[in-house]
């Protein structure tokens, strides 16, 4: 049992870490996205590294506070339990296993933690049996023309869908109504996601986003969203030597894609603004090659994990003491 | 369905006979075929002592039917499947805001054929 107890406190110690650190994020977010979007691919690596900041936070968390006990099997000095005193609370320390058997407080606390994230990923694992179904309805019902499978639909689209094996889709009246060169570009667009993997990007993000507050989460993925689709505008601008060749399909396709009136009734619900376009055109007129890779912000991260574990390793009694009161 | 398109009505016995190799139970096949009746995609008629079904619609027409209602969910942002569209599907974008950037592009060419020139 003492190994449970211990496994438990663990548990406890790193889900209590990741609220603090996601409700800390959701107050400091805005800040930060006003500072990192529009930096191309670099600020999508930055991005991801914010998605996973509770979950590795708490896991730093959690090692400073093991760290002590890890510690003393090297230097047996540093071995807090025996000046503690075994017989007392409750110790983070897989060498001195806790006298307790495990709690139901403690259980109910970890379930009541874990409703939200088990939630979010069983909502996440639909979503991907659902794009896979997708792909395949849409497979069976195309043609193929090159890479590009084209659909029998009078609506403007284009996208690739699919996780593992994604496929590029075009619908007829889009494709025939761009000429070569504007194919070349799409194409080149559309190839650059497949090439970077950007549906399997997408999950990893989603799964580091479990342990984010839905407002951060919905924030965070929208800026990924956008980097990525600013780093295909790229490729497709070097494959086409042309940056405002790409900005003009871009336009020229939303231009394409303005619903009729009465489409534009049903549409009123789903729209949201126009803003990711203005970002997108934006960008291609103002690149940034040097755009610097957020070192700011890396060391920030890295400083505050640094301090993260510091502060574990002080903290450590007083978290030991907390998690006693369930015992 | 793609064994009603291919073959045309047939018993249940018949599909699982079509379908052996792929280990499939004749329950399984019978259940099947009346859950697409009862979606009313297949038609049946009692012949004897056992049904024989058949596919309602033809299947390009089934498909552009599938087709319309995936797009018409892509279009309404009712579909929550992770994509990567060129340009945002559910995203509206206003005639001002086309017309503004259309400018700004125009511009920057024009600038740059300044420069060249």
């Amino acid at each position: 049992m003492s190994w449970l107890t211990l496994v438990q406190a663990l548990a406890l110690t790193m889900a209590g870490a990741m609220i603090i650190l996601a409700l800390a994020f959701g107050v400091i977010d805005r800040g930060l996205r006003a500072r990192l979007t529009g930096t191309g691919a670099r600020s999508e690596r930055s991005l991801t590294m914010l998605a996973a900041l509770p979950l590795l936070g708490a896991a730093v968390f959690v090692a400073g506070c093991l760290f002590p006990a890890l510690a003393a099997l090297w230097v047996p000095s540093m071995d807090h339990c025996l000046a503690h005193g075994q017989g007392g609370h409750l110790h983070l320390c897989p060498t001195h296993l806790p006298a307790h058997s495990s709690s139901w407080v403690g259980w109910l606390v970890l379930g009541l933690a874990g409703i939200v994230p088990v939630f979010y990923l069983t909502d996440l694992f639909r979503r991907l049996i659902a794009t896979e179904r997708l792909k395949s309805q849409l497979e069976r019902a195309s043609q193929r023309e090159g890479v590009v499978r084209l659909i029998e639909a009078s609506a403007v689209i284009c996208f690739v869908v699919g996780v593992f094996r994604p496929v590029l889709f075009v619908s007829r009246a889009l494709w025939e109504g761009l000429n070569e060169s504007e194919r070349g570009v799409l194409v080149a667009h559309e190839l650059a996601h497949i090439a970077r993997r950007d549906s399997l990007r997408e999950v990893f993000a989603r799964l580091l986003l479990a342990f984010h507050l839905p407002t951060s989460r919905a924030r965070l993925l929208e800026d990924l969203s956008l980097t990525r689709e600013q780093a295909c505008d790229d490729q497709a601008a070097h494959v086409c030597g042309d940056r405002l060749a790409v900005a003009q399909l871009i336009v020229r396709i939303k231009r394409m894609a303005l619903p009729s009136p009465s489409l534009s009734a049903t549409l009123g619900a789903a729209s949201i603004s126009g803003a990711s376009l203005d970002a997108r055109i934006e960008h291609l007129l103002d690149p940034q090659p040097d755009a610097q890779p957020d070192l700011r912000l890396w060391w920030a991260i890295g400083l505050l994990l640094i301090a993260i574990f510091a502060a574990a390793h002080f903290l450590h009694h007083d978290v030991e003491h907390l998690l006693a009161a369930l015992y | 369905m793609d064994l009603l398109w291919d073959r045309g009505p047939m018993e249940v016995k018949d599909a699982h006979k079509a379908l052996a190799s792929r280990d499939i139970t004749l329950n399984t096949i019978q259940s099947t075929l009346k859950r697409l009746f009862e979606k009313s995609l297949v038609d049946r008629v009692k012949r004897s002592h056992a049904y024989i079904y058949g596919a309602r619609t033809e299947r390009a027409q089934f498909q552009r039917e599938v087709l319309g209602e995936v797009v018409d969910r892509l279009l309404t942002g009712e579909s929550d499947v992770m994509l990567h569209a060129f340009v945002e599907i559910t995203e509206r974008a206003g005639e001002d805001q086309l017309a503004r950037l259309e400018r700004m592009i125009a511009l920057r060419r024009a600038a740059l054929q300044r420069g060249k020139g």
